[in-house]
This record gives structure tokens, C-alpha cells and sequence, in this order.
């Protein structure tokens, strides 16, 4: 069985060759099948004499798949030939590629090739515009390649497209047959024919001209061969359809470099990078018109592999508005995955301690479920039902947030904005996967579309109030964190307005400037994005601190805010209460672990908390190597000149190297690892830190106990049983 | 709370054909696609079927890990979706091929699957060893068990079976996965009743075998379907292409001693083997049993009539639904299906429950429909708690709230009884 390609670009006449060749086969008594892979669907017209048939996507998106059948696609044409039509989406909506694709998928599982054909032609789009429309091309379809072309610029810069596409599939094997030139009658175009198909190496397997009695037979819905076969076109194509079928030698694909098309093949004039001048928007920009003010993720900006998806950054936090729903437009999987993210913390809470974190245990988040046909015929209409269908419940918001599938195949999620009303609005928020970029850039993307359509600007600060900003909403440490923060803003006589955002609701977010005071959870980038984006969009005022961790911070923070405030004296008891505990602790543990060797190797970029505690303890702070980190990209600490070896940018390769020429007693990192051996204890560092005075001691007191009991892990002495049972 | 309205957003054909490959001992999942697939799938199957000894990322700090110690991934960003993914699956395919698996699958993302990148044109110019497949397109929104049953299709495909030479009494055991709850220890814990009647188990594909291992599977007598929802399909082929013929015990999961024994009967009957080893280490947990039922129902009266709910698959569902009606005369509150109501444990549930009095439990919403015992999975129970149900919840499925199961658990056979046994008798204790 011959399967036969031919391609060519959109309206130079490749359905009406690709038909005649069908029939001058299927003339001569060969069994023959067709299949039009081109959205318009109507490379078979004229083989069925010009009836409509339905397309397989159409078909698909009607019947479910336990009920498909080929009876239902393959139709009888003129001579006995299999007609089948891909169809596709209306232009502008979905992805066609994806039609062929599916297709294709179909037809296989249905096990057309088994119905004894002697060849399939495969009439194929115009150049090779996508992975779906190259599927003809793949080993396991057409053995040959046939490009039909007209002498025209744009006709012949798609054939060396075409070829490209070819190029790219055929590494071992050469699958070109040649060219078939359907001539338009304009000047040069012969020439320019040539000039091609000397430059690529194919030769022109026929030449077609422009006759009436192409026009006729279309006119009357029949192949040129079928109407007039006594003509010399009509013996032309049998010609050809012989050529084709029992050509032996097929030819490697050999594209040509785009200048070099255009000036030795079509004679085009190109002038690259010379004269052409940018245009100068520098005035526009002193007029206030800003070009880029989206706040980029450190990923984005690095150009580092991206870390996670937007779509899941962004769902993570609009699911922290709890009188709002989450859609996420896309297939399940996408939802799942996220869903399951955010709803760890909820199962990790309930099971630790007890407590049950409505946003994290119920996330209101639910998927518009895009199956196979929405990829093809978009997915907006769905979107639409289930927008629909979520309104119900009456939610004060509803996100649309989008995914990889919906963003490449392009629906236009706006359609769906004039479902809005008095009770519900709908925010989209673009993140399409992560094609917008990494996990962290959903997140601030939420932060920004979640305050330009929520807050309002004009709402008063009161005095006495503060909000809460950035919190991380996966983290462990947010709850205690957010406590330990409560407790002292409670002492201290300041009300918390709204957590922008975390656990909040649509009414909190619109009166955020009621905040007279914003405090920020984390000073990590994504907190510095936020505090940033608050501060010039919307003139926050913000302490210079973010929430404190371990006994210094937390004292400049506490007493900070009671000046702020003008609650000295209630702040400065806090200290002296905390401190005095944090002095005792220090005195008990400090006989144990002064002089011991620490040595850190961390993700984490704020280890000052970790470090004024080793200090307090007199312990030698021997090596720092700080390595690279997704969510931060600045290092700081005041302790510079107590840190004997610092190493940012830390090669994590020079791990184990580093740890025998330091010989530290205790080794941080952020998780630890059996296969690094030595005498010294291993602690892990937390990624988001508890707030509070007592931190860092929470840590040392460990290690403290450990040195002073003297105490062995003897199950580290069992790896070889375990390689023998389990490995 | 509006929020109550919101359904657990179960995993779909994605995370099917991915766990079903990654369930095969020294399979290698290679994801075409962005981390954001990557990530979760990897926490996932190295916390459910745990191959390495550490959370350490630096210990997976090359290439395609992100500090995870499966499935590496393709990373594909906005870029790849417009100029195709080739280039970097050839070079994580050949930094893969140095690493002894014994089957590697690249399977699409649902954005990769769109742009139409030829994968076994790419596998076949990378040349691995290993034998090896592809899955373009697992399908969008399709069910966790239309992916796991169309990727052991394709293991099937790229292992072929290297010996057709039946082993007399023998089986293999089909519908394990990893993403089911002590997925390890309830396979065991078959494998130990079949044991007791001279059975042995060839293979059980996806749930921690070898792809070797695999390779043998037609040498197995009979196949014994334990989910068939996950593995009728591989059954099926296996009886067309090789004539093993396949059971499903008409009782479900050995869950509970009804289905246990049943499921010992009906192995042994189409194997000829002796079933009575098995059948008294079953009575003697009877006996073990009932003297903890009888000294609890002396004081308290319970477990019967205590009110139960349950979310799991059909198979699960309706082995469990029995016993607690018929042996523990515990009453249904809710029985949520999560796999289809289509399938014939879920017929045979509906029956069940319609025939009891209790049809209308397969209707009721799970987290507001009163209940004392809950077997369902984390996710369900945290939502009644939030709806400010107070139960004793026991996880049959997954995800877990996270308790670490050091010690082997199981919900087959006699020891999968004594444990349900004592989660429910003290389960009820804290109730008020």
C-alpha cells in the first residue's frame, strides 16, 4: 500500500489535484482512500460530487468514543474511492492542528489501514504551520511526499516550508518525490520553478496548466479526469498517478535558507539590519505612558527553568478569597494537581494540630473540564456553561484562571466577562499555564489583578489598624507566625484590617486602604515584589520590617511598631518579657554548644535569626554556602565579620569536599541526608521560619539536648540492612 | 458555606498513565512537559512508593530532577509550545539512558500533546537500550483509569511476553496501582493467602514488579482481576493473545471474611488447589474477632447500628459495604463512588444497598450526611470536619492527611479485617 502526501499551500489548488489523482487511481481499478486534512473540509467535494460530508471532528464531538464507528465517516466517492474528512474549527477559535492530530488518533484505533487499500492520499494544509498538521508526514503515514506548488512567491516560499517540516522527520530516510507545478499564467513563474527545483533537488513530476476545464468540471462537482478523460490533462494525471505510485527513487529533503530563497530563487531584493531604524517612544514615556510595569518573577527575569506553573501560583492565591470560586478553565488534570497542592496544607494542619483551614481544606475551585473537542473547536462555550453553572452559588467573585491548553490554543477568555452582574464579577486572570511563567509569577500576577479590580483607592485609613501582606499560603509556619503577630498587635491595642492574602474575603480586599499600616510576612522577593507594587500603585505605607524571626528582629519589629503607633511602653514590656526568657534559655544551653563548629548550607537567603542565636551561644559560625533559590535572590546578614568562610552562589557540587575540610560538630541545610557521613549532627533549616522571639532557639535547644546527652543515632548503623531487604 | 458546594477534584487520565508506569519497579516516567505536571506527580510517587532515602534535593540537582528523585521532565515553557520540545527530550532521554531502567515511557503533558511533537521518531533516533514507548495524548479530562488502562496497554506492547510456558497453579494479579491506599501490603497480603493454597503470583504489573517480571505474565494460569476498573482490559487482551482466562471475584475485593473466602473459593476452584490452609488462618481471625465484638457489644451496644460513609472506588466501595452491613450490622450513610457508577461493583452496589433499605445512600452528599465512621480519603475528611461533622475517619484512599504508616497496613483478607476492625471499635469510643 502507497500512502501519499501531498501539501500545499492554502488555495493553489492541491484538493483539486490531490482528487484527480484519487480518481485517475481509482480508474484504473485501484482501491483508493482520501482523507482531507484541512479545516474547510473540502477535499473529497468532488470526489462525492459535490455533497457535504460530516467531518470526523464533528462526528467526534457528537458520539461518545465507545460508539465510534468508520461507517459513520468513511463515504463511497465516485469510482468506488474512501472519502474522509478531518473538518476543524471555525477560523479563530481552537487549534486545527490538534483536529489532525485527533484524526488521526481516531482512524488508527478504528484500524482503517486494515481495509486493504492500495494507496491513501493524505491532502494536506498549506505549509507546516504546526506538530498537527506535520502528522501526515510522521514514519508511521505517508512513505512519499509530494508538493504541490505554483510559481508564485508565496507558493514557493511554503514549499521550502513544507520541505523543512519534511527535513525535520526524515533523519535516516528520504521521503520526497518531487514537485507538482498547477500553473497560474504569471510572468516569470516557470523560471522560478525551475530555479527551485534545481536549488532543492526534486524534481517537477508534472506540470499542470490553467484551463476552463478545471473551471467546468468543478462547476458540475466532478474531477477533471471524470469529466473530460479523454483530454491531455485528464491523461496527465493518469500520468502522474502512475509516477507516483511506482516511483522507486525518492529524493532527501534539502530546505533552503530563507535569503538565499528569496534572492537566488525568486530574484527578491532583501536588506538585512541595515537601515532599519527603531522607533524612539521616549517621549510617550515622559508623558507617564508606561510600556512594561508587570512585576516579573526572579525565574522570569533569570531566565532560569521555570519552577512550578502561573496558573497554580496565581490559583493558590485567589483560592484565599473566600467568598469567591475558582475556575480553572482547562482539562482536570490541571485542576487536580493544583487542587491537591493547595489542599495539603489543609490534611497537613488537621493531622498536626488539629486545625481546620477552610481555604485549604475546601478550596473552592472547580475545573470547565476541556476535553478532546474543546481542544479542537475551543473551549470558550463550556467555559461559559460552567461560569453559568458556579453563579448559582452566589459567589461575591469568580476567578478565570487559565491554563497551558487553553492559552495555546488561544480561547479568548474575555467572551465570558458580560456574564458579569451587581452580585458576582468575574476577574480572568491570564496565566496560561506557564506560559506566562513560573509558580511564583501566578502568585504576584494574582496580587496585581486581585487589587485592580477589588480595591478601592478612595477608602480612608483609620487609625490603629494594620494589614497583613504576603503571607505564604503552603507554609507551615504561617499559622503560628500569623499568632505570635496577632498577639502582639492584640497587646498593643492595633486591629488587623485585611491579609492581602490569605484567608480573607472580597469586602476586606476592596477596604484595604483602611490599613493605615501594612506589614509585610516575608522580605523574600515575592514580598518585595508585593510591598512594591503596593507601594506605587496604591501609596501603602509599610513597615520596614517583615514580620521578625528570632529574638533581635523581633525586638526592633515590636518596638518599632509601638513608636509607629505611640506604644512605647506596652512594646518595650514585650521585649523585656521575651528577652528575659530568650537570656535564660541562652545561659542554660551555652555551656553545651560554645566553640562548637557550624557549618550552613541553605536554600534559605534570612538565616540572621539562626545566626545571632550560634553568636549568642558563642559557637563558631565556620561556613556559609547560600545556594541558588527559585523564590530569592539576596543574601543578607550584619553578621559578615563572625562568618569565617562565606560563599554565595554556593556549588553544591563541593558539598562533601567542604564538609571534610571543615569538620563541622553540626551541619544546617534545609533537608538532611543520610549518604553525607561524618561525626558531626545534622538539623534542618525550616524554608519559612516560625516569627517570634524564640526561633532560633527553638533550634539550638535541639542541638543542645543532643550534645548534652551525648546522644548516638544508632539506626544510621543499619543502611547495609536495608540495601539488603529493601533496595 | 459556599465552599461545602465544592467537589474533591479527582486525578485524571494524566496521572493514570503516569502512576502506571511509575508502579513498575525500575520504570522511568520521562514527562514531556512543564515542571508544574512534573512536581506533584513526582512528591506523589516517591512518597506512595518510596525508592530513595531522602528529601535532599541537592541530591537530585542534575537536570531534569528539580531536586526530586522521579520523573524527569522536559520543562517546557512558552518557547517550546511554538518551537516544538525535540531538543530537550533528546538530551534528557540520553542523560537517562545511563541509568539501568528497565522500561521508559515519555509521556505528553496535556500542552505538549497539543503541539504535535513526533516522540517515537525521537525515541527512536535517541537509541536506548531500555526498551521504551511513548503516550501522546493520555486524554483530556478522561478518567484515572481510561490512562492507566491505555498505558499497561502500551507496557504491554514494549514488554513483550518472553515465555508462553503456563505455570501450573499460578496467577497474576491485575488492578494494583500505586495510587491506592497500602496498595503494598494489600498485595502482600493476597500473595500470602494464595501462598497457603500452593498458588504462586506471577506478576503484578504496576504495583512493584520489574519490567521483567512483567515479561512473564503469560505464564500465568489463571488472571485474577482484583480492580476491575484498572484491570479487566489487561485481562481481556491477555485471554485473546495469550488464552489465560480471568476471574473477577463476584464478592469484589477480598475486603471483609465474606469476600476473602469467597475470593480463596473461587481461585482455588478454577485452579484446582486446596483452599483449606487459607480458610482456617481465616477462622482463627473470626475467632480473634469475635471476642472483641462480643466484649464490646456487651457494653456499648455497638458497632451495630453506627452510622458509616464511604468515597472510594466501586470495587472498594462495595466489598466494604457488605461487611459493615451484614457482618457488623452498621448502617450506610452516604457510599460516594469516585471511578463511574457504570461499572459492575458499582451495579452491585446500588443493588446491595436498594435491597437493604438503603438506596438512597448512594445519593447523599458525603461531607453533610450524618456519620460515625468515615472511610474515604484525606481530602473528604477534612471537608466534615469543616462542615463540623465529628467522626472517626479511616483512610481508604487517597490523598492521605498524612500519617505515616510505619507499620505494614492492609485492607484484605484477615489482617485487612482485624485492622478495619479496630479503627471502627475505636473510632466509635471517641464519639460523643
Amino acid at each position: 500500500m502507497a500512502e501519499i502526501a501531498l501539501y500545499g499551500k492554502g488555495g493553489i489548488g492541491k484538493s483539486t489535484i490531490s482528487a484527480n489523482i484519487s480518481a485517475a487511481l481509482a480508474q484504473r481499478g485501484k482501491r483508493i482512500l482520501q482523507i482531507g486534512c484541512d479545516p474547510k473540509h473540502d477535499s473529497t467535494r468532488l470526489l462525492l460530487h459535490g455533497e457535504l460530508i460530516e467531518t470526523v471532528l464533528s462526528y467526534m464531538k457528537r458520539t461518545p468514543p465507545d460508539q465510534y464507528r468508520l461507517h459513520d465517516v468513511v463515504y463511497e466517492g465516485v469510482y468506488g474511492i474512501h472519502c474522509v474528512e478531518a473538518g476543524g474549527p471555525e477560523p479563530g477559535v481552537g487549534c486545527a492542528g490538534r483536529g489532525i492530530l485527533t484524526t488521526f488518533e481516531m482512524l488508527e484505533r478504528l484500524h482503517i489501514k486494515d481495509y486493504c487499500y492500495d494507496s491513501i492520499i493524505y491532502d494536506v494544509l498549506g505549509d507546516v504551520v504546526c506538530g498537527g498538521f506535520a502528522v501526515p508526514l510522521r514514519r508511521e503515514y505517508a512513505d512519499r511526499v509530494y508538493i504541490i506548488t505554483s510559481g508564485e512567491f508565496m507558493s514557493i516560499y511554503a514549499a521550502n516550508n513544507i520541505l523543512r517540516g519534511l527535513k525535520n522527520y526524515d533523519t535516516e530516510k528520504s521521503r520526497a518525490g518531487g514537485l507538482i507545478f498547477n500553473a497560474r499564467g504569471i510572468a516569470d513563474e516557470q523560471e522560478n520553478i525551475k530555479r527551485f527545483s534545481e536549488a532543492v533537488g526534486l524534481p517537477v513530476l508534472m506540470q499542470f496548466p490553467r484551463s476552463d476545464l478545471f473551471t467546468n468540471s468543478e462547476k458540475e462537482n466532478r474531477c477533471l479526469v471524470e469529466k473530460y478523460p479523454d483530454t491531455d490533462i485528464a491523461a496527465d494525471f493518469l500520468d502522474l498517478a502512475n509516477t507516483i505510485t511506482n516511483q522507486s527513487i525518492l529524493y532527501q529533503a534539502k530546505p533552503l535558507p530563507d535569503e538565499i530563497l528569496e534572492q537566488k530563487v525568486l530574484n527578491a531584493k532583501v536588506f538585512r539590519g541595515a537601515a532599519a531604524k527603531t522607533v524612539d517612544f521616549s517621549v510617550a514615556e515622559k508623558e507617564g505612558k508606561k510600556q512594561n510595569n508587570i512585576i516579573y518573577s526572579k525565574n522570569l527575569i533569570s531566565r532560569e527553568p521555570l519552577s512550578g506553573c502561573a496558573f497554580s501560583g496565581a490559583m493558590s492565591i485567589c483560592a484565599q478569597v473566600q467568598d469567591a470560586i475558582c475556575v480553572a478553565h482547562g482539562p482536570v488534570s490541571c485542576a487536580h494537581i493544583t487542587y491537591q497542592s493547595i489542599t495539603s496544607l489543609g490534611r497537613k494542619m488537621l493531622l498536626e494540630r488539629g486545625l481546620v483551614l477552610p481555604a485549604s481544606v475546601a478550596p473552592a475551585v472547580v475545573s470547565s473540564e476541556m476535553r478532546e473537542s474543546m481542544m479542537i473547536f475551543g473551549g470558550t462555550e463550556e467555559l461559559r456553561r460552567k461560569i453559568i453553572e458556579v453563579k448559582k452559588q452566589k459567589p461575591k467573585v469568580i476567578f478565570v484562571l487559565t491554563t497551558c491548553p487553553s492559552g495555546i490554543i488561544g480561547d479568548d477568555v474575555g467572551m465570558v466577562l458580560n456574564l458579569e452582574d451587581d452580585c458576582t464579577k468575574i476577574i480572568p486572570i491570564l496565566t496560561d499555564g506557564n506560559i506566562q511563567g513560573d509558580y511564583l509569577q501566578g502568585i504576584l500576577m494574582a496580587y496585581q489583578e486581585i487589587a485592580h479590580n477589588l480595591v478601592d483607592k478612595n477608602v480612608e485609613a483609620e487609625e490603629y489598624t494594620v494589614n497583613i501582606i504576603a503571607e505564604k499560603t503552603v507554609a507551615t509556619a504561617t499559622h503560628p507566625s500569623f499568632n505570635f503577630v496577632k498577639e502582639v498587635l492584640d497587646t498593643l491595642g492595633i486591629a488587623i484590617n485585611c491579609r492581602y492574602l490569605y484567608k480573607t474575603d472580597s469586602n476586606a480586599i476592596k477596604n484595604l486602604m483602611r490599613g493605615k499600616l501594612n506589614l509585610l510576612a516575608y522580605e523574600d522577593y515575592m514580598g518585595r515584589a508585593v510591598k512594591k507594587f503596593l507601594q506605587e500603585e496604591y501609596g501603602a505605607l509599610f513597615m520596614d520590617m517583615a514580620f521578625p524571626v528570632g529574638v533581635s528582629q523581633s525586638a526592633e519589629w515590636v518596638r518599632w511598631l509601638g513608636r509607629f503607633f505611640s506604644r512605647s511602653d506596652e512594646a518595650e514590656r514585650i521585649v523585656a518579657r521575651q528577652e528575659e526568657r530568650y537570656w535564660d534559655e541562652i545561659k542554660r544551653i551555652r555551656p553545651i554548644l560554645q566553640g562548637k563548629k557550624l557549618m550552613i548550607i541553605t536554600y534559605s537567603h534570612q538565616i540572621d535569626w539562626i545566626l545571632k542565636t550560634a553568636i549568642d551561644l558563642k559557637m563558631e559560625i565556620s561556613f556559609i554556602g547560600v545556594l541558588n533559590y527559585s523564590q530569592d535572590d539576596l543574601f543578607q546578614t550584619e553578621f559578615t565579620t563572625e562568618i569565617k568562610e562565606l560563599n554565595i552562589e554556593y556549588d553544591i557540587r563541593n558539598r562533601k569536599k567542604d564538609i571534610a575540610r571543615m569538620q563541622p560538630d553540626i551541619l544546617l541545610s534545609n533537608y538532611s541526608n543520610t549518604d553525607l557521613t561524618g561525626s558531626f549532627f545534622t538539623d534542618t533549616i525550616p524554608l519559612c521560619p516560625q516569627a517570634g522571639f524564640l526561633s532560633g532557639l527553638s533550634l539550638a535547644g535541639r542541638w543542645g539536648e543532643f550534645f548534652r546527652m551525648n546522644l548516638k543515632e544508632g539506626w544510621k548503623d543499619d543502611a547495609a540492612l536495608y540495601e539488603k531487604y529493601n533496595a | 458555606m459556599m465552599q461545602h458546594c465544592m467537589k474533591n477534584i479527582t486525578p485524571d487520565s494524566l496521572t493514570g498513565a503516569i502512576f502506571a508506569v511509575e508502579g513498575i519497579r525500575d520504570a522511568c516516567v520521562v514527562l514531556n512537559g512543564p515542571t508544574g505536571c512534573k512536581l506533584y506527580h513526582s512528591a506523589v510517587s516517591d512518597g506512595q512508593y518510596s525508592r530513595c532515602l531522602s528529601f535532599d534535593p541537592l541530591e537530585f540537582a542534575e537536570e531534569f530532577y528539580f531536586g526530586q528523585p522521579r520523573i524527569p521532565a522536559t520543562y517546557l515553557d512558552g518557547y517550546d509550545y511554538v518551537y516544538g520540545s525535540g531538543e530537550k527530550l533528546i538530551r534528557v532521554l540520553k542523560s537517562i539512558s545511563s541509568k539501568d531502567y528497565g522500561l521508559i515511557a515519555v509521556i505528553n503533558s496535556p500542552g505538549a500533546a497539543l503541539i504535535g511533537d513526533d516522540l517515537p521518531q525521537i525515541l527512536k533516533q535517541t537509541l536506548l537500550a531500555a526498551p521504551c514507548f511513548a503516550i501522546e495524548n493520555t486524554g483530556y479530562s478522561g478518567s484515572f483509569a481510561e490512562g492507566y488502562q491505555n498505558a499497561l496497554d502500551k507496557i504491554f506492547e514494549a514488554l513483550p511476553a518472553n515465555s508462553t510456558q503456563t505455570v501450573k497453579k499460578s496467577v497474576n494479579l491485575l488492578g494494583f496501582h500505586i495510587y491506592q491506599k497500602h496498595f503494598e501490603y494489600n498485595l502482600k497480603t493476597i500473595k500470602k493467602m494464595l501462598a497457603l493454597c500452593g498458588i504462586r503470583v506471577i506478576t503484578s504489573p504496576c504495583a512493584g514488579d520489574t519490567a521483567e517480571k512483567i515479561t512473564h505474565r503469560a505464564e500465568a494460569e489463571l488472571n485474577v482481576v482484583i480492580y476491575p476498573e484498572y484491570g479487566e482490559r489487561a485481562a481481556k487482551q491477555m485471554q485473546k493473545q495469550y488464552g489465560i482466562p480471568y476471574i473477577i471475584p463476584t464478592q469484589g475485593a477480598p475486603i471483609g471474611f465474606e469476600a476473602a473466602e469467597n475470593f480463596i473459593l473461587e481461585v482455588c476452584k478454577k485452579l484446582n488447589a486446596e483452599s483449606s490452609r487459607a480458610l482456617e488462618e481465616l477462622d482463627k481471625v473470626r475467632a480473634r474477632a469475635y471476642l472483641f465484638l462480643a466484649r464490646y457489644s456487651s457494653l456499648l451496644g455497638l458497632p451495630k447500628g453506627a452510622l458509616y460513609s464511604i468515597c472510594a472506588d466501586s470495587s472498594t466501595a462495595y466489598a466494604l459495604t457488605k461487611w459493615l452491613s451484614t457482618y457488623l450490622g452498621m448502617i450506610p450513610s452516604a457510599v460516594v463512588v469516585t471511578n463511574g457508577t457504570e461499572g459492575i461493583f458499582a451495579k452491585k452496589l446500588r443493588t446491595f444497598l436498594k435491597d437493604i433499605g438503603y438506596g438512597e445512600a448512594m445519593n447523599n452528599p458525603i461531607a453533610t450526611s450524618p456519620a460515625h465512621i468515615v472511610f474515604a480519603d484525606g481530602n473528604t475528611l477534612a471537608q466534615m470536619r469543616l462542615a463540623g461533622q465529628r467522626v472517626g475517619g479511616v483512610e481508604v484512599s487517597l490523598p492521605s492527611l498524612g500519617y505515616m504508616d510505619v507499620m505494614p497496613k492492609t485492607f484484605f483478607g484477615g489482617e485487612g479485617v482485624l485492622f478495619l476492625l479496630e479503627q471502627i471499635l475505636n473510632g466509635l469510643r471517641f464519639l460523643e
